[in-house]
């Protein structure tokens, strides 16, 4: 019934009438062209589409990490043993132009790393067709220390004398910070962490070696003690007192 | 009675016709790498009819921390999408101490983020935590421009997270503003160093900054640079390619930037379209020992192998051609800290307190992307 008031619009107010009428075209009309756009947008069909950047799962990782192990090149490279892993990160690769890249496509960047020799390769994998992409050989500088460097560089520090009697006897108590996780601040636990070094000097040994200084934190503050450097490569602690500042 | 159901008829018709058509005039959203949290669409002004609008990637990595992929940025809504950025990160801070020694690389770690909650990313002034460990904001930027009684406060949307390198925290900080500018910037906090907390050092964080101007190959790099032609009042600025793949010195007095302009890539004026990296120094830049330090600008060939601030020298040798092609943009910030008694006091062999936040950066800016500002009326 309330469509019928249409019918009774007065001639003088006809004017105004086809006025609604064209927007009333217009809104059809956009209405209409909407669906046309979509079917244009290059956006994916489903929520749910993995995307090549998106942070891989458990599964994704482990395979990734069994496939680059398991690798040829990388067996050759680095032998079989004692291998570790240093990061596994999803990774985009770029084609000769931004039309041509593969949104979708899952490759994986692992970094592996063997202490002994020191050396590394950088390993990409692609999930998709289940196969290693590329192979690139890493010298020891390019290798990103870890926790493992961190937690063996304490255990050398732990077997000096002067770390003995800076840390006092809760010195094994220390935990090696974790990484990618975090210390807690608020935390009242002891926790080891460190920083890698290089120098400039020729005479000393980290200029070429694997160094990492120690740093000492209990519970929000740092230990204000000696400088504890521990020569990865050498095997091997250093530990100087500080110049008064 | 009828006028009045006529003025509301009209009213509504107004509004769904002018809707759709504004749906009709925009340009689709770009397919992107990304999905979730990690993607971030956002268009300014946040409330009203669009004017700009950002589309991009974050992710995280060990070590170095946050990255940027893939940032598109959109004039208008019926302009096409502008691809500018295929990649940015810190890819070292380099730390070296007055005395000589130690010589620190805090992206030689793998470090973690710190974790990141409310109280880092307050909601209720427009943060989102993602993740856990990364902060978005959106946020008005203060002053857009002012012409006497007429004024107009930007907006921007910021991402940011803070490495937790031993003693220092490193806030890594991107920010996409509404006019199309990106700010780069890291922000050095938290513990001096254990047993020499007193001693003067320098935090230089060295980005590496794959510009992708309207997708890639085809872009050059530009040196511009302004000089005062003294003695005599009047001045210059040129803006020579750099045909080889080099390392340069920024001068605070000659305004240099790199611009980097692509072959096919002009306005709707026909003016030539580029983004200029300009630094933004807290005070100044430091140069070492150490030749990677030695420039503040570099300018590689795109090399997906070459990520690595520290083997810069070798990657620019022998120099390779860096004109229509896929070029790589590096830049050296310098937080020059001088402790002070602010940093925090010695308490029993520990030292208590915290340095605060010391900022260094960059700026790409937006030059002949739009025809004019569209935030003027």
């Amino acid at each position: 019934m309330k469509l019928l008031w249409f019918s009774f619009i007065p001639v003088s107010k006809r004017v105004g009438f086809s006025f609604l009428s064209a927007l009333t075209a217009l809104v059809v009309f956009g209405a209409l062209k909407l669906p046309a756009q979509e079917d244009r947008q290059s956006e994916p069909s489903t929520a749910t589409e993995r995307r090549a950047l998106d942070p891989l799962v458990a599964e994704e990782r482990a395979y990734a990490e069994r496939l680059a192990r398991s690798d040829t090149q990388v067996k050759k490279l680095l032998g079989e043993t004692g291998i570790r892993v240093i990061s596994v990160e999803p990774t985009l690769i770029k084609s000769e132009s931004l039309e041509r890249v593969d949104r979708t496509a899952r490759y994986v960047e692992v970094v592996l790393f063997r202490p002994e020799g020191e050396v590394g390769a950088r390993v990409t994998v692609d999930l998709g067709r289940k196969a290693v992409a590329q192979v690139q050989r890493l010298t020891s500088s390019q290798i990103p220390m870890t926790s493992d460097d961190l937690a063996e560089a304490f255990q050398l520090a732990l077997r000096d004398a002067q770390v003995q009697e800076v840390l006092g006897s809760d010195a094994k108590s220390f935990q090696v910070q974790g990484a990618p996780a975090e210390p807690n601040p608020s935390s009242p636990e002891n926790l080891v962490t460190g920083l890698p070094l290089r120098s400039t000097d020729p005479k000393d040994p980290c200029a070429k070696h694997r160094c990492l200084e120690l740093l000492f934190r209990r519970g929000a503050d740092f230990l204000s003690g000696p400088s504890v450097i521990a020569d990865l490569t050498a095997k091997r602690v250093y530990v100087k007192r500080r110049k008064p500042q | 009675m009828k006028t009045f159901r006529y003025a509301s008829l009209a009213f509504w018709v107004l509004v769904l016709g002018l809707s759709s058509g504004a749906a009709m005039a925009q340009t689709p959203p770009p397919s992107m790498p990304c999905s979730g949290a990690n993607l971030v669409d956002q268009k300014f002004p946040t409330v009203g009819p669009e004017v700009t609008h950002w589309r991009l990637c974050w992710q995280t990595v060990a070590g170095n921390g946050l990255l940027i992929h893939w940032a598109y940025f959109r004039t208008a809504p019926s302009a096409p999408w502008r691809f500018i950025l295929w990649d940015g990160r810190v890819s070292e801070i380099f730390v070296p101490y007055h005395t000589g020694s130690p010589r620190y690389y805090d992206v030689g770690f793998n470090f973690g983020l710190t974790s990141i909650g409310n109280a880092d990313c307050p909601p209720n002034l427009g943060g989102t935590v993602l993740a856990g460990n990364v902060c978005k904001e959106v946020r008005d930027r203060g002053l857009s421009w002012k012409a006497d009684s007429q004024v107009y406060r930007g907006q921007e949307v910021v991402l940011w997270a803070a490495l937790a390198a031993a003693n220092y925290n490193y806030v890594m900080e991107w920010t996409f503003r509404d006019d199309g500018i990106i700010l780069g910037r890291v922000g050095a906090t938290s513990h001096n160093l254990p047993g020499r907390e007193m001693e003067t050092h320098v935090h230089n964080p060295i980005w590496r900054l794959d510009v992708d101007l309207n997708g890639w190959p085809n872009d050059s790099v530009a040196l511009g640079t302004h000089t005062e032609n003294l003695p005599g009042p009047t001045a210059t600025d040129t803006e020579p390619i750099i045909p080889l793949e080099t390392g340069l010195q920024w001068s605070p007095r000659a305004f240099r930037s790199l611009d980097v302009s692509d072959r096919f890539l002009v306005n709707g004026r026909k003016d030539k379209t580029s983004y200029q990296l300009i630094p933004l120094p807290t005070g100044g830049l430091s140069q070492h020992q150490e030749a990677f330090t030695r420039n503040d600008f570099w300018v590689t060939r795109y090399n997906g192998a070459e990520m690595s601030a520290r083997d810069l020298v070798s990657y620019i040798t022998p120099p390779q051609s860096v004109t229509d092609t896929d070029i790589v943009l590096w830049y050296k910030g310098s937080v020059h800290h001088h402790p002070r008694d602010e940093d925090g006091e010695m308490v029993n062999g520990a030292w208590h307190g915290v340095a605060l936040v010391m900022w260094t950066g960059f700026m790409l800016k937006p030059h002949n992307l739009f025809d004019r500002t569209p935030f003027y009326p």
